[in-house]
């Protein structure tokens, strides 16, 4: 066979911000041949579309742009001569005896690692994934697949923009079209509240008069080879439109934000286990999926709202990695099983092994739905190991609580169940 | 722009293509125009992809004896052309004993119409063969030779193949009349809107559009109108998926629902069959895809809405008043052949092809088979479809190939290259879609779309503003950024 075989300590699927942390992470917990496989021509995935700031203020203590953000792990990188194989597709994993199977414009290329990093990232959902009738024509997009056309590519994809959803890119995308010279003329949300960041509603919608229609949706849109209009109508409590609150708004182009959903063909290649809820791999406190030597960082695993905290969690999967690799990563045989309760949609980690944890472990999670002055707890059996009070949760940012290694490795059994507990409730 | 030829066939659906490459086994000089900014028409690209076998077609009919004559020469045919084409057989499902009766009623009439393997079966039978049937059924029907096919790739290949033995393809050509002479009557050219071709016969295979050519002509005793089908693509390896077509009873105007397993193992539900007005409009709309949804669910309850990859309308080139498909050489007006009022025209397409040679031959036209006819025709190697040494070898030939595009499908920028510059070249972004399945995948184009776009322009040697989705006036970008 000529195909090209390679061999490295730590293979990192993806260089966005998760695959750029963990790279930098493995080289610094001492694995010597660390690489990243790339598809794109470049390093920095998504954040290289993101020229808006907003970016790093947790992590850097600065305000910085997307770009800006990637250069400081990619010149990291760079100097800790962690390998770049760019422009080089993977196609599927071998779980079993971790090798990654990937394209370049060299041939086919196999990876063998001693552990494998899988920080893909994730896709925008679809116009047909939340199925709006009506025609198909030209000038509908996803709000990323806008700004891709528009900050890479430099073009604006239209003139007078309906978008759907109030998810970040949409918002952020309301503020880039309408500085480019379009005409944003609504947001429309079928939930009775924001998908994403207050502050992207505050900085990129009120800041630029554009209005928001909470509950609502688009129910059809029309034109025969670009977009010429689209309806609207109010929803239900079960998010129906409702007969007769139809209108109709002129526009030449769709924008959809209507959610993300981790992007794991790769990693069902090698036959990790995945969440139904998150869509992504399940995961320990050390980031391991359920497939041993294979760990997973980042969007891959959950969508998250700050670049800052994938970069926090990708470190801890970069550090793993390189310990499995050399064969230090501590094991331990009681698995204790982190459970989402009362309020709370999903849980990352899913899996504690205590006995075997070594850091702080935050855990992330999201609310179902908005709530006011509650009391976020988690539980194993009677014994409280987390209490702490928050004025208002949504389920648009991302909640976390942190337990101390020590309290986690005392465990003896049961599962950890975390609730978020409103007050009238608790009364 | 060629301005004569022996003839000129008019649309390039699923009956345009394959008369042009059944005539192009001749010494003729044939040219096939189609309005659109790709092949395909308007039907034949956007369907359930399934070859009937003619066995619910009306007795002793034309429609019949051109169906299955095809069903049974498309095996080869598939071959020949390197189409993707699997004989998967159809299962109708009966919920009752009236349904079970109404069942004997079509295999009667299948055995005449040349299905002699039709097979009923028990309640159990059919739960053998595909077990996601609702357990509530209470018998079936197997036809056998219902098949199914790559359809654009098999309308790529009839073109590709004319293309190859001679035929001349004039995209974007809209056909406004048909100019008779003025003594006798005969065809002596037609009228485009990029000017008039010299011909000596016209075929009229329009489609939707077919009474507005005859009427042209002063013959047209009919009228087109266009009647709708809505469909979900559901997501590929989904446990339920039938290996059958699996089929309601018939209602008195279409076949009604189907669940249809693709080539690319996606799982097509629907159509619905609507009559509608505008002959362009293919809308979708919800009422009609929940109905749709609840029929099919009666045939295989685990269908989920959540599996959907995409829903899409396709339109259907309805004639009133309903007669035998209409393919003949009109008296008093020479030259003029029409092939109209076809339904299911890609099941039918090869039959109908080799008739129409055969009116020709009758009506005079002098038709000398060439010696050097090329009979095969290959597709473009698909980048999905390759084991790991095939991509290596094909990435070292040429490296384009190494750079996947569509990471859903896994199209690489080589397949795009070639699909832009073989045959009638794509020169949009649907084109490319429906060629290669870039964009058809779960993200709908979301990552390809851009870098599609890009090797559009780049290739056709345009700006990115140029490139369409299909059609002008379905420009994917407003402008460039500011300044």
């Amino acid at each position: 066979m000529s195909n090209s075989e390679y061999k490295y300590d730590v293979a990192v699927i993806g260089a966005g911000p998760a695959g750029l942390a963990a790279a930098l992470a493995a080289k610094k917990e001492g694995a010597e041949k660390v690489v990243l496989i790339e598809r794109d021509f470049r390093p920095g995935g998504i954040l290289e579309q993101c020229v808006h700031t907003g970016f790093g203020l947790k992590y850097f203590g600065e305000e910085l742009s997307g770009p800006e953000y990637a250069y400081r792990f990619i010149k990291k990188c760079e100097d800790k001569r962690i390998e770049m194989m760019l422009n080089t597709m993977a196609l599927n994993i071998d779980g079993a005896n971790r090798v990654i199977h990937a394209v370049n414009q060299n041939g086919a290329v196999q990876i063998k690692a001693g552990a494998i990093v899988l920080s893909m990232g994730c896709r925008e959902r679809t116009r047909a994934q939340i199925v709006i009738p009506g025609s198909r024509p030209a000038g509908i997009y996803t709000a990323g697949t806008a700004q891709r056309f528009c900050n890479v590519q430099n073009h604006i994809v239209g003139r007078e923009i309906v978008i759907v959803g109030s998810g970040d890119i949409g918002m952020i995308m309301a503020r880039r079209m309408t500085l480019e010279g379009a005409k944003v003329k609504a947001v429309v949300e079928v939930m009775p509240y924001l998908a994403g960041l207050t502050r992207n509603r505050v900085q990129c919608l009120d800041d630029f008069g554009i209005p928001l229609y909470l509950s609502h949706t688009v129910v059809n849109i029309e034109g025969k080879r670009r977009v010429n209009r689209v309806t609207v109508a109010k929803v239900d409590e079960g998010r129906q439109p409702i007969k007769g609150t139809e209108f109709d708004i002129d526009c030449d182009t769709v924008l959809l934000s209507v959610g993300l959903i981790p992007e794991n063909e790769v990693s069902k290649s090698a036959g990790v286990e995945l969440d139904p809820v998150t869509k992504g791999p399940l995961v320990d406190q050390n980031m391991m999926t359920r497939t041993p030597g294979i760990f997973a960082c980042g969007n891959v695993v959950h969508v998250n709202d700050l670049v800052d905290n994938v970069s926090t969690e990708s470190e801890i999967a970069g550090d793993s990695a390189a310990k499995f690799a050399k064969g230090t990563l501590k094991g331990a045989d009681n698995e204790i099983s982190v459970k989402p309760g009362t309020l709370v949609r999903y849980m990352v980690p899913r899996f504690i092994e205590a006995g075997g944890v070594e850091r702080e472990t935050k855990m992330y999670f999201r609310v179902t739905e908005p709530a006011k002055n509650v009391t976020i707890e988690a539980k194993n059996g009677e014994e409280t190991l987390y209490h702490s009070r928050k004025k208002f949760v949504n389920p648009g940012e991302i909640e976390h609580i942190q337990i101390a290694a020590d309290q986690l490795n005392r465990l003896k059994g049961g599962d950890i169940v975390v609730n978020v507990i409103k007050d009238e409730e608790a009364r | 722009m060629k301005n004569e030829a022996d003839i000129v066939i008019v649309g390039a659906g699923a009956i345009g293509s394959a008369i042009a490459r059944e005539l192009s086994r001749y010494d003729l000089d044939v040219i096939l125009v189609e309005r659109n900014e790709d092949i395909g028409g308007y039907a034949s690209k956007c369907n359930s992809a399934t070859l009937c076998s003619g066995h619910d077609a009306p007795l002793n009919s034309l429609e019949t004896r051109l169906t299955s004559a095809s069903n049974r020469a498309y095996e080869e045919i598939c071959k020949k052309l390197d189409v993707s084409y699997k004989r998967t057989g159809m299962i109708y499902v009966a919920h009752n004993e009236e349904e079970l009766v109404r069942l004997r009623a079509i295999k009667k009439k299948a055995i005449l119409n040349g299905e002699y393997n039709a097979e009923t079966l028990s309640k159990e039978k059919v739960h053998e063969l595909e077990p996601s049937i609702n357990p509530d059924i209470v018998g079936g029907l197997l036809i056998p030779n219902e098949a199914i096919v790559d359809v654009m790739e098999l309308l790529l290949a009839f073109v590709e193949n004319a293309m190859d033995n001679g035929v001349t393809l004039m995209l974007e050509t809209k056909v406004t009349g048909i100019n008779t002479d003025p003594v006798d009557h005969h065809v002596v050219s037609v009228s485009t809107d990029k000017g008039d071709i010299k011909c000596k016969f016209v075929i009229n295979a329009a489609a939707i559009y077919a009474d507005a050519l005859a009427k042209s002509v002063g013959f047209c005793d009919y009228y087109n109108y266009p009647r709708t089908g809505q469909f979900y693509v559901l997501d590929k390896n989904l446990p339920y998926a039938p290996k059958h077509i699996v089929v309601p009873l018939p209602t008195p105007i279409s076949r009604g629902r189907l669940l249809t397993p693709s080539i690319e193992g996606n799982l097509l539900v629907g159509p619905s069959a609507d009559n509608m007005t505008d002959r362009e409009d293919t809308k979708t709309d919800k009422e009609t895809l929940d109905s749709i949804l609840k029929d099919c669910r009666k045939m295989i309850p685990a269908i989920s809405p959540m599996d959907s990859v995409t829903q899409f309308c396709g339109v259907r080139p309805a004639i009133y008043p309903k007669t035998d498909w209409r393919i003949r050489a009109i008296d008093g007006c020479k030259g003029y052949i029409e092939a109209v009022g076809i339904n299911q025209g890609i099941s039918g397409a090869p039959g109908v092809a080799k008739y129409v040679a055969e009116i020709l031959d009758d009506e005079g036209l002098e038709m000398i088979e060439k010696k050097n006819w090329i009979s095969e025709r290959k597709a473009i190697r698909r980048f999905a479809k390759m084991t790991e040494e095939e991509r290596d070898a094909v990435i070292r030939e040429n490296p384009k190939f190494g750079n996947i595009i569509c990471r859903c499908e896994t199209v690489s920028e080589g397949e795009i290259i070639e699909a832009i510059h073989k045959g009638p070249g794509a020169r949009s972004v649907d084109a490319i879609k429906r060629r290669l399945r870039a964009g058809m995948g779960r993200c709908q184009g979301g990552f390809c779309g851009p870098r599609v776009v890009e090797i559009l322009a780049r290739e056709l040697n345009v700006s990115p503003e140029e490139i369409c989705k299909n059609e002008k006036g379905s420009e994917m970008l407003a402008r460039e950024n500011r300044k």
